[in-house]
């Protein structure tokens, strides 16, 4: 899932990453074709080839690339044993939705597959889900409701897109590898689309979703809004929806985009029977531009998600 | 000619030739397109004498004058449903309509500023007009994309369509 901050970090220890890729060049052309219909099955084997290609064999890799690897495969599995924890929970998850999950739960599991082929006897061990605490220390009651369950998900989706999106400025270096992690990053956002339907479909909504999501964030439109009124559990999902570390990410309700504030500069429709506040202007600016979120901020935001046991076996560290 | 293929970090080639294909096929219904973009080692375009062609620049503002005019094109046919939205269109499928005009005006306003002078329609005294005569758009199921099999959808239902 977070393949694009994978090389950011690879190019911060390797500056000549994008060279090793760069004479491999059919092999990001494979990537990037493949992007929109990444599979289980896919994943892997595009993963593995590449950096196998890149580097020639798994034992070249440095320790410090080694390190970098292996963080993002603690998110996956982080991802991977929340929605297998789901599926196995009966009567969690709407039947109807079962296939959805369960193609998010085997994206998860073929990036965790793709990662440990290319580290190999240096992957970090498989934690079990003993390692996680979904209820973020009973914040959270993801497994009591379908409610809380997708509320959850959403943050981590989220979450994920934002990761995405703070990495793609240091891959403008190599349009292949950018333009492949973009590809993954758009699929990560429908996936929170998806889930994001079915918050509202849970709730019985027929609106199409409130601004920030309304109250308590149950009613939240397919697209991020504002900062979301925190999130469903604002202790632990806010900072998923509010500033990074530096002004270079901004929350999610920044207007401003390009040193211009983008209210001043827009045309906005008349729409018979609504009269366009202010507040609705800056709402429907903000949902126009997403936002990125810098790697510290989104390590603290899954740092939530360890148990004692995580914290033993030095995830998230 | 530059070599392009010894300067793996240049300006992406492939792009402006996927860009043209994309944008003639776009214009298919009103109007052709004198596309400069192409290359952007290619010097300024003489402007047309055709009313009917357009100028969209070259290098940076030849990409932005494309996006701007996909923009342009998507807040079109958003307005044309929220205008005359089909009787069997959900409530929710309305609000949605709204909020994906509102977003994409947004973009395209955008897009607009940042060209200023440089918009390719920065001297036209009309905006350009969009044609969706081909498009069924009176009807709900017109206006959301078809679902070409029940396997591809199973995962994505259409918004506010779950069974459940």
């Amino acid at each position: 899932m977070d393949l694009l901050k994978i090389f950011s970090e690879i190019e911060k220890i390797d500056g000549e990453v994008y060279e090793r890729f760069d004479t491999r060049r059919r092999v990001f052309r494979h990537m990037a074709g493949l992007g929109k219909t990444i599979t289980a099955a896919t994943m892997p084997v595009m993963l593995g080839a590449m950096f196998n290609k890149a580097y020639g064999q798994t034992t070249g890799l440095s320790a410090d690339i080694k390190n970098t690897l292996n963080l993002a495969l603690q998110l996956e599995y982080l991802e991977y044993y929340y929605y297998d924890a789901g599926l196995k929970t009966p009567g969690l998850i709407p039947t109807a939705d079962v296939p959805a999950v369960t193609i998010m739960r085997d994206d998860e599991l073929g990036h965790i597959n793709a990662l440990k082929s290319v580290l190999g006897a240096d992957a970090f061990p498989d934690p079990t889900v003993a390692a996680f605490d979904y209820t973020a220390s009973n914040r959270l009651a993801p497994f009591a409701a379908a409610a809380g369950y997708y509320a959850t998900a959403q943050s981590l989706e989220d979450t994920g897109v934002r990761a995405y999106k703070g990495g793609a400025p240091k891959l403008m270096a190599n349009k292949d590898i950018l333009t492949a992690a973009l590809n993954i990053h758009s699929v990560e956002a429908r996936h929170s689309a998806h889930i994001r339907m079915v918050r509202r479909t849970l709730a019985g909504s027929t609106n199409g979703g409130d601004i920030a999501g309304g109250a308590n964030n149950q009613n939240p439109k397919s697209w991020v809004s504002l900062r979301e009124n925190g999130g469903p559990v604002p202790a632990v999902t806010a900072p998923i929806y509010g500033p990074g570390t530096t002004t270079d990410f901004p929350g999610e309700d920044n207007v401003t985009q390009a040193t211009v504030n983008v209210q001043n500069t827009t045309t906005y429709p008349t729409v018979p029977g609504v009269t366009l506040t202010d507040a609705l202007k800056a709402a429907a600016v903000a949902e126009a531009f997403d936002e990125p979120l810098d790697d510290l901020t989104v390590k603290a935001i899954v740092r939530n998600f360890r148990s004692a046991i995580g914290v033993g076996k030095g995830l998230f560290v | 000619m530059t070599d392009l293929t010894s300067q793996p970090t240049s300006a992406p080639a492939g792009l402006p030739r996927r860009a043209f294909l994309r944008v003639a096929g776009a214009s298919a219904a009103s109007v052709g397109l004198v596309l400069a973009g192409c290359d952007s080692t290619d010097p300024l375009p003489v402007v047309p004498v055709n009313p009917n062609l357009l100028t969209l620049g070259a290098g940076e503002t030849g990409l932005l004058n494309y996006l701007y005019l996909l923009e342009q094109l998507e807040a079109a046919f958003y307005q044309k449903v929220v205008d005359a939205p089909p009787a069997d269109l959900l409530p929710a499928d309305k609000a949605f309509f709204a909020d994906l005009r509102d977003h994409e005006v947004v973009h395209r306003e955008s897009i607009r500023f940042a060209l200023a002078a440089n918009a390719y329609d920065a001297n036209r005294t009309t905006p350009l007009a969009f044609n969706f005569s081909t498009l069924t758009l009176t009807t709900a199921r017109g206006c959301w994309p078809r679902r070409s099999s029940s396997k591809t959808w199973a995962w994505r239902p259409t918004p506010e369509r779950c069974a459940w």
